[in-house]
This record gives structure tokens, sequence and C-alpha cells, in this order.
């Protein structure tokens, strides 16, 4: 059993992960690769949704920046759906992360900036 | 001549209680003899004779002779045979230990499987055989047995003695080097359990014709893994008790055959289970063994990641508190320094690398060092930290960790200045003297994972009363995601604690924030304050 479950979808072309109940060093590194493997060859980029994400350690941030970093090599970039007003934006912020990868409050908010940039 | 006084009484008193045990062992072991012949099943002198020169040494020998001449003196069988079997059990004794102390390096405790193994070979087949051909020689040239009958009896013999060793010798070696037997894991209601289990299973198989003795198989593993080599020993004595009467007037499995065939039935079956369990015990001692110094490395190895206790600094007070998650040998994490950078300035250092083990301990390490070396040179804490990113990114490229770094600096006004650099790390707070408290520092990005990160250094002054708090995510997240301290929960927490000293914040915050649950934090916390006495009459110590 994982503590995490990964769903994938499609919106208006653009891969969007949706990450729900806890990331740790358990999980982390599967994950990632889950998660990687969905980045498409077409551009644009990624939507990693932790809307419903109860608990993330730094395996799991550190998960995060890899993506980042794995999209910046294909140019494309990652983009990070936190709730308003989540801990997990304060946990986000705490680490830097807006330096790899910027944050949305929707899904909706990421996709419309990666199409409006593609 | 005292000390050779002093030395022979305990001797001579080893020799008598050898030759008596020996000798008692020997009139019961005839007397439960099988009806139809003198050969006994288990030949227990045998077994005390070797544990005794294993756990005494050589030179008690002569209790083996002694209790052998008087057990075979008035058997009827001529005197010269009655020596020759004498010479023959105590030259079988003598080899065994030999044997195994010389060839095997042994250790009576049985903890290794090569003990165990030794044991079976060395003094269960080889020294036996010394033994059943001396005695069973000296016999034939005392036309006590037949020429013609000489290989049955030097067989029947030779399994008794081995039955001896096998497990009469190893249930004293266990008996007096287990001693208080409290180091397995079983519980003493569990032990009574099995032993019960033992004795009706034993008494259900050795009453029945069809052969059921793989239903004691369990038992075995029970007691071999719960309660290591005495449950092995204790176990095979009480299935021996059971089974061997039982075979011997004609019950059980072994029924229907002649009593010698039951007899050597029945011993094999013992001796077989008895080294198969004490092997399973030997392997799961020998893992314990290899649990210990896993567990000493990591001890050790963690002892060198941290502190082994905070220094003092001219008027101020420190406090720290570590709890560590996870298992004992799962070493890195969350760790914290402090120490002097010149005459006039300090570095405090709280930090904590992404995950655990022999990988998160080596990058503990880098961090640790690498902060201490930077230190000497940098004076700005953010060039300290972009130093440490470059290594990580260098020497562990697959590793980051989050670091406050501050630098401490007194001021005229017997207060201190904090210049702070903070990299993916939570901020620190400053609780002062009237009870408000504080943010400090830049966010700035985690460690290890960009060339480069942001990083940016924050001045702020303490005045007599104030504190500063440096702490890792564990301290919010220790209990994630069932318990999760929001930023507003720590500073409520501090702020109960204005004017109390640096150890009472310490454990007040710990209280507030991780309760005072005994479950197991899923992440190390720690917790290190500094804070400026209100008066330095506060003595340091």
């Amino acid at each position: 059993m994982s503590l995490a479950d990964l769903e994938l979808e499609s919106i208006e072309g653009l891969p969007v992960a949706h990450l729900s109940g806890e990331i740790d060093r358990s999980n982390a590194a599967e994950l990632g690769e889950r998660v990687g493997a969905a980045i498409g060859g077409q551009g644009g980029g990624l939507v990693v949704d932790l809307s419903e994400l109860a608990f993330i350690d730094s395996t799991g941030i550190r998960m995060l920046f890899e993506l980042a970093a794995e999209l910046k090599r294909h140019r494309q970039a990652l983009r990070v759906v936190v709730p308003d007003g989540a801990h997990l934006g304060d946990i986000l912020e705490t680490v830097g992360l807006q330096q790899a990868a910027a944050t949305d409050h929707t899904v909706g908010e990421a996709v419309a900036a990666l199409t409006h940039r593609g | 001549m005292e000390g050779w006084r002093r030395g022979w009484r305990p001797y001579a008193a080893k020799i008598a209680v050898l030759a008596a045990v020996y000798y008692g062992a020997a009139k019961l072991g005839l007397h439960f003899a099988f009806a139809s012949s003198s050969v006994t099943a288990i030949w227990a002198p045998t077994g005390i004779s070797l544990a005794a020169l294993l756990l005494w040494g050589y030179r008690v020998w002569p209790g083996v002779a002694l209790g052998a001449l008087a057990a075979n003196a008035w058997t009827g069988v001529p005197f010269y045979a009655v020596l020759g079997i004498t010479a023959g059990n105590t030259l079988e004794a003598l080899a065994g230990a030999y044997l195994l102390r010389e060839l095997a390096d042994f250790r009576a405790s049985l903890e290794r499987v090569r003990d165990v193994v030794a044991l079976a070979t060395l003094g269960g087949i080889v020294s036996t055989t010394i033994s059943a051909t001396i005695g069973v020689t000296s016999l034939l040239v005392a036309n006590e047995i037949a020429s013609g009958d000489f290989d049955s009896v030097w067989r029947t013999w030779w399994l008794g003695d081995m039955g001896g060793n096998l497990v009469v010798a190893p249930a004293i070696l266990v008996a007096v080097t287990h001693w208080p037997y409290r180091r397995a894991p079983g519980r003493p209601l569990e032990a009574v359990v099995l032993a019960a289990a033992a004795l009706s299973v034993s008494a259900f198989v050795f009453t029945h014709d069809t052969s059921l003795i793989f239903i004691l198989f369990p038992l075995g593993a029970w007691a071999a893994l719960r309660f290591w080599q005495p449950g092995t020993v204790v176990g095979i004595l009480l299935v021996a008790s059971v089974a061997i009467p039982l075979t011997e007037s004609d019950k059980g499995p072994f029924s229907g055959q002649s009593p010698d065939d039951r007899l050597l039935l029945a011993q094999g079956f013992l001796g077989v289970a008895s080294v198969t369990m004490l092997v399973m015990a030997a392997v799961i001692t020998e893992r314990r063994r290899a649990e210990r110094a896993v567990e000493h490395i990591a001890g050790t190895l963690q002892e060198s990641l941290l502190p082994s206790h905070l220094p003092a600094i001219p008027g101020i007070e420190t406090a720290v508190e570590f709890r560590a998650a996870g298992e004992e040998h799962l070493v890195g994490g969350d760790f914290y320094d402090l120490f002097q950078r010149d005459d006039e300035s300090w570095t405090v250092i709280v930090g904590d690398v992404l995950g655990k083990g022999a990988r998160a301990a080596a990058t503990t390490g880098l961090a640790r060092y690498t902060l201490r070396a930077a230190a000497v040179h940098e004076s700005e804490p953010s060039r300290i930290l972009r130093l440490l990113n470059d290594a990580i990114l260098r020497q562990s490229p697959d590793q980051s960790c989050t670091v406050a770094c501050g630098r401490i600096d007194p001021t005229p006004a017997n207060g201190a200045r904090v210049t702070l650099s903070v990299g993916g790390h939570p901020l620190p707070l400053v609780l002062r003297a009237d009870g408000r408290v504080e943010q400090v520092g830049h966010p700035g990005t985690l460690l290890g994972v960009l060339p480069d990160p942001k990083l940016a250094d924050h001045t702020s002054e303490l005045a007599p009363g104030d504190a500063l708090i440096l702490y890792t995510d564990g301290l919010t997240d220790a209990y994630a995601p069932g318990r999760i301290v929001k930023r507003a929960g720590v500073v409520a927490a501090l702020e109960s604690c204005a004017g109390r000293s640096a150890a009472e914040i310490a454990s007040g915050l710990s209280e507030a924030a991780l309760g005072s649950s005994q479950a197991e934090p899923r992440d190390d916390v720690v917790l290190l304050i500094l804070r400026v006495p209100e008066s330095h009459a506060v003595p340091n110590p």
C-alpha cells in the first residue's frame, strides 16, 4: 500500500499530475520517476497539483526541485499548485522552491500560465 | 605455598564433583537401560565429561577417570577390561575437548553456527569413536562379547556417546554460559506455555504408531527463535524425557522394531533435532551480534556528527533539544553546531540533511566540517552557505540539506548582534524580553539543488532578555500529518516563555510543539536556544 496516490491527466494538452496523501523518503523517488515520465516531448511544461497532499518531507521537496531541473533541461517549466493559505505553501516558501518553480493557487491558473506562455 | 594451597582445594573439589556426577549419571543410565541389553539411550556421562573439560580445562580429567572406574568396577567385567573402558572414556573426553579448543576455536555458549557444527562433528562424531573402539575392544579381549557382535556393540556404544555429546553436553554448556537466561526475547509465561506444549505434543506423538514427529518441528522453531540456546536445550530434554521411556516400552512411531533399533532411532531423532535447533538458535544470536555491531558503529558515527556538549559562551545562555527519529542505526538527518570563530564571534548552525542512513550521515559530515572550515575565513553567513552549496553539488550531487547559519558578535551594551543566513530552512525566531516574537532572516533556497541559490544575510540585535530560537522542521512536522504545529502555534508557545532561561524556553517549546507523546517522531527535531541574560551576574556553567 502506498502512502500517496498519483493521478495523471491532460488538460489542454498539458500533463497535470495530482499528488495526494503523504510523500516521504519511502515513496518520493518512485513518485518522482512516475511524474517525470509524464513530461511530454511536445513542450509546454508540467503542472504538479499538491492541493490534496497531506504531508511532504525534505525528500519530497528534493523531488520537486529535481522535476524542475529535469523540465528546465527540456526547456520547459514546472508549476506547482498549492491552495492559498495552506501549510504546504509555507514549507515551499521556506525551502525556496520559487527559485526553481512558480506556484499557483489553482490548477486552472497554472494551466493558463503555461499555455499562455507556450 | 599459600597460593598452591588455595588453588589446590577448588581443583580437588572439581574433580570430586565431576567424578560423583559422572558416577551418578552412569548408574542412573544403566538403571534405565533397555531391558534386553546393557546399552542405554543417550549416554549422559560422555556429555558431562566433555562439558566439564571444556568449562574447567583439561586438568580435571582425573574426575572422568575416577567416575568411569567407579561406575564400571563392580559390573563383573575383569579389572583390566574396566581399566580399558576407563581409559577409553577419559581419552574420548580429552580428545573431544582438545579438538574443539585447538582446531575449532570453540566457544561454549554455542552462539555461533560454527560452534554447533564443531560440537556435532568433532565432539559428536569423531571423539566418540575413541571410547567405542577402546571400550568394545576391552570387552572383546575379556571375552565379554563374541567377536561377531563387535560391529553392533561398537555402533550402539558410539551412538550412545554421540547422543551424550549432542544432547547432554549442550545442555550443560548452555546452562553455565547463558546464566541468568534473560537475553532472549521470550517471556516467562510464554516459556511455560511452550514447555507444556512440548510435553503434551511429545506425549501425543510418542503414543501413536503413525509417525507424527513432524508436528514437533514448529515447537522446535518456536523454542530456538524465541528462547535461543536455553530454549533449545530445555526443549530437547523435555522431548527426550517423554520420547525415551515411551519408545522403550514399544510405543510411538518407532514401535515394532527391535529394542536396539528403537533406541537408535529415538537417539538419532533427538541428536538431529538438537543440532538443527542449535543451528537455528545460533543463526539468531549471530544476527543479534551483527545488529549490535551496526548499532555501535551507527552510534559512534552519530556522535561524530553532533557536538558532545555546547560550549559556554561568555554572556550568553545556551540550550539544545535533540530528538532522533527512526531506529538507532538510521544515522544522519538533523544536525547542529556551535563554535568559536575568533576571539570575539561565534558561529551557530542548525541543519537538516535529506533522508537518513549512511549516505545522509556522509552528507551531514560534509556539511558540518565544510561549515566549520568556511566559518574560519568567511565572515558572512551567506558566503559560508554558498561554499557548502558548492561542496554538496560537487561531492554529493544527489544530496541536499537545509541550514540556518548565524554569526554572533557581542555588543558593548551587554547584548549581541546576530547575522543570519538561511538556506531552505525554517526561519529562526527571536523572543524579546517583553514577550514579542519576531521571525528573523530571509528565506533562501535549499542547498545542493541549484548552482546559484538565493541566499541573503540579515542582521538583528539581541538585547538583554532576548532569545534566538533556531529549529528544524521536525518541531512543527514531527507527527505530521496527524499533528502539524503551525507557525502561530510556535509563536504562541514562545510568547508564554518570555523572561525564562534558555533551558526553560527549550523545554517549554518542545513540550508545546511535540507534546509528551511517546510515539516515535517522523522526523528528527533540533531546537537550539541562545539567550542574552538580563544581567551578567548570571553565572555561566
